[in-house]
């Protein structure tokens, strides 16, 4: 016989992994440090935007791919519409300020800030993984090193005001390397496959070989494999221009088509996307010794970390020696220069280029707030950056520049000091 | 102790076989009844439910134990893994969970070109659109390669005409032979089997560390599967052999150990009316090694060979129960320091 389905006593429904209750200290504790916080920031001129906790995946997906897809709270509503707990303020910031901005005078930036609650998933890291307070600003419409010095010197405070102290500010600007890759005759493929990568060029000599030969499996250099029959289609093309090439390759495919009893899908691409694709596969990528020469220009640049006066000499001698434009880097000295002069960032900023990486529609500078502790541990407690892509990924008619900054609110009031604390 | 298990479907079928060849029949009084029992195995309930909804079943535990696809366990059970496999592989319900693109995508061999296209694609401003049997195992598998640029749409029902109506570009889907595949004109990846699956023996340690009597059960069924299955690559071997001694028997039966026995043959005197040097010899062979043993044995002089499927074969100690038994111990440990009303949380 079957056992009646409920036990004598019910087990306790519990809280979901990575969601916190906040008992009246607690609370007490979380929205004075909110109001600092939004105090500090609306003295900078930045005014309160409150934006859906729910919105359409897509928004997000636009803006970062799946990479942040993967880790966030998608469900379908009852209408059937494929929403996502916010996983991050600064889509939804954009997509208001497109929505908004042609009644507001066209050249005057636009500043806002927020605060609340962010959502993201992850089942590898539960310490990553919930609901988190984020507070932030943007600044959007403005371009130029006041700017970035404007943003920056907001973020580097945003600690400060609650009293932490034993923080730095790493910044790296996307644009230095940029410019020293230019002097790699490479791809704009090759060129994203570096900075995607940037993290784990700093890392030595075997990882820049690692990355070398999985630029090859992706056919971004010369001399991946190829599959048997592409040997044959290879040979078969070896010699002809392009064109020439193309045409083969198209009689080859319609053939092939012809052969079977019906049609080939071709999902939403078209047969010269196909051809175009399998040429650059057969002819194969990049030259190899560019590529590598690439790597390595990033990999030389990624080691350099430091104070900003030492940090940026070093670069200016990288990008002289492969002879890159000294623009880029000249404009981040610049930048440097002025942040010193900032009371918050005085002793703190360093630069690190190793924090160069490619991140969806960054540009320009990126940075973070990194709190030392003791036996090396870092804790991140925020971050940013420039994204003037973001405008046009979201439907917006041009790129837009747009920079912002966020922190996480738990992280801050874990180290803040204890004279601080109630 | 309760076991569910598909009511229909080719899994189902399936399932009912191979319980009965394991010696514990499932007992359906009538089709139509979603009940059974086990009459080998008294105090076990049937459940019998859809495919899909067993691994629920087990999780919230109105089931202890249930069998169902590795598949669908690892894409419906939660993170926190209420429900756990007990023996991976049960060798039936085999499938594949795979990707496949449009035969015409003359470019795309590997799962390494599909990262590469994921790429152009985004560079763009598209996606990569993606029809999924399964959202949850595919988005690990793309994650894991460094694939971060596409979307899934959930489909259900024929997958493989998505990229023929031109919603999405490829698929992800279960197949046993590849001919669906083929006949829709849609090609398997190079390194794109996403999962490797077979039905399996799943368990909720949670409920079962609860009920000492279910525990108990929950090791009969599993000790006679994993016995069951144990036993299926082998034939036991007899045959009687003449020779001076028993020691002298082994020997000659022992100068090929791959043929030997596990351990090496049993050698025992055989009493005959007649004649005092026959000996009778006894051992396990591989199944594929039937014929290569026989004509070893008839080389050392055995005639009267006979050989019979062998029912179980039992270990010292039976590894699946003792994993289980591993995690009701956990769940155990767990519930004693458990912070049951969540108030001193991370709070403080």
């Amino acid at each position: 016989m079957i056992a009646p389905a409920l036990p004598a006593a019910l087990e306790p429904v519990r809280r979901l992994p990575g969601m916190r209750d906040w008992p009246d200290a607690a609370c007490r504790r979380r929205d004075a440090a909110l109001r600092r916080l939004s105090d500090f920031i609306a003295r900078r001129g930045y005014g309160r935007l409150d934006v859906p906790l729910l919105e359409p995946t897509e928004l997000f997906l636009r803006k970062s791919g799946g990479a942040l897809a993967a880790r966030m709270y998608s469900f379908t509503d009852p209408g059937s519409n494929a929403v996502s707990l916010r996983p991050e303020f600064t889509a939804s910031v954009m997509r208001h300020h497109l929505a908004t901005a042609p009644v507001d005078p066209p050249d005057a930036p636009a500043r806002w800030q927020y605060a609340g609650p962010v959502f993201r998933y992850d089942p590898y890291n539960s310490a990553a993984s919930g609901q988190f307070t984020q507070v932030g600003a943007e600044l959007i419409g403005a371009a130029g090193i006041s700017a970035d010095a404007e943003l920056l010197t907001l973020a580097a405070g945003a600690p400060a005001a609650l009293g932490i102290t034993n923080y730095c500010v790493r910044l790296a600007d996307l644009d230095v390397l940029d410019s020293v890759l230019d002097t790699a005759a490479i791809s704009e493929r090759a060129r994203s496959f570096i900075i995607a990568n940037m993290n784990r060029i700093a890392g030595g000599a075997a990882d820049l070989d690692a990355l070398l030969r999985r630029a090859a499996e992706l056919h971004i250099v010369a001399g991946g494999a190829l599959a048997a029959d592409e040997t044959d289609l290879a040979a078969a093309i070896a010699g002809l221009p392009d064109d020439a090439a193309r045409s083969v390759l198209a009689g080859f495919m319609r053939w092939r088509d012809a052969s079977g009893s019906s049609g080939s899908p071709l999902g939403r691409r078209t047969p010269d996307e196909i051809i175009s694709r399998l040429l650059h596969k057969l002819r194969g990528g990049d030259a190899p010794d560019a590529v590598q020469r690439g790597l390595e220009l990033a990999a030389r640049l990624a080691s350099v970390s430091g104070p900003p006066t030492a940090a940026i000499a070093q670069a200016q001698t990288i990008a002289a020696d492969a002879g890159a434009a000294t623009a880029a880097v000249n404009r981040l000295g610049a930048l440097a220069g002025r942040l010193e002069s900032d009371a918050n960032l005085r002793g703190r900023l360093r630069v690190d280029f190793a924090l160069a990486r490619g991140i969806a529609y960054y540009n320009g500078i990126i940075f973070d707030l990194v709190q030392e502790r003791a036996g090396g541990d870092n804790i991140a407690l925020g971050g940013g950056g420039r994204y003037d892509a973001l405008a046009r990924a979201l439907g917006g008619p041009t790129d837009l520049p747009a920079l912002g900054f966020a922190v996480t609110l738990e992280t801050l009031l874990d180290a803040m000091p204890a004279s601080d604390a109630d | 102790m309760r076991l569910v298990i598909p009511s229909d479907g080719e899994l189902g079928d399936a399932t009912r076989r191979f319980m009965a060849a394991c010696g514990v029949k499932v007992s359906r009084p009538n089709a139509r009844r979603y009940t059974g029992s086990i009459p080998a195995l008294p105090g076990v309930a049937v459940l019998f439910q859809r495919t899909a909804d067993i691994t629920g079943k087990v999780e919230e535990g109105s089931a202890e134990m249930g069998i169902t696809g590795l598949d669908r366990l690892l894409e419906y059970r939660h993170d926190d893994c209420s429900a756990i496999s007990v023996i991976d592989d049960l060798e039936y319900g085999r499938c594949e969970f795979v990707l496949a693109v449009p035969d015409s995508w003359l470019d795309v061999t590997s799962v390494d070109d599909l990262a590469d296209l994921a790429l152009e694609f985004h560079e763009r401003g598209r996606q990569l659109r993606i029809a999924a049997k399964y959202q949850r195992l595919l988005r690990r598998y793309l994650f894991e390669r460094g694939i971060n640029y596409f979307t899934i749409v959930p489909v259900s029902g024929a997958l493989e005409a998505a990229p023929a109506a031109g919603y999405a570009d490829l698929i992800a889907d279960l197949t046993a032979t590849g001919t669906t595949l083929r006949e829709n004109r849609l090609k398997t990846l190079d390194g794109g089997t996403i999962l490797t699956s077979q039905a399996c023996l799943i368990a909720n340690p949670g409920a079962l560390a609860e009920n000492a009597a279910s525990l108990k059960l929950a090791q009969s069924l599993t000790e006679t599967l994993e016995a069951h299955l144990r036993a299926e690559p082998y034939y036991r071997i007899t045959a009687n052999t003449q020779g001076r001694s028993a020691e002298e028997v082994s020997a000659m039966i022992l100068t090929r150990p791959e043929v030997a026995g596990l351990r090496g043959p049993t050698v025992a005197r055989v009493f005959s009316v007649t004649e005092q040097d026959w000996y009778a010899v006894s051992l396990l062979v591989r199944k594929d090694r039937l014929l290569d043993a026989v004509a070893h044995l008839r080389e050392c002089g055995a005639v009267d060979i006979g050989a019979s499927q062998l029912s179980y074969l039992f270990k010292g100690e039976s590894r699946a129960f003792r994993g289980l038994l591993d995690a009701v111990a956990a769940r155990r440990e767990i519930r004693r320091g458990s912070d049951l009303y969540g108030i001193s949380g991370r709070t403080e």
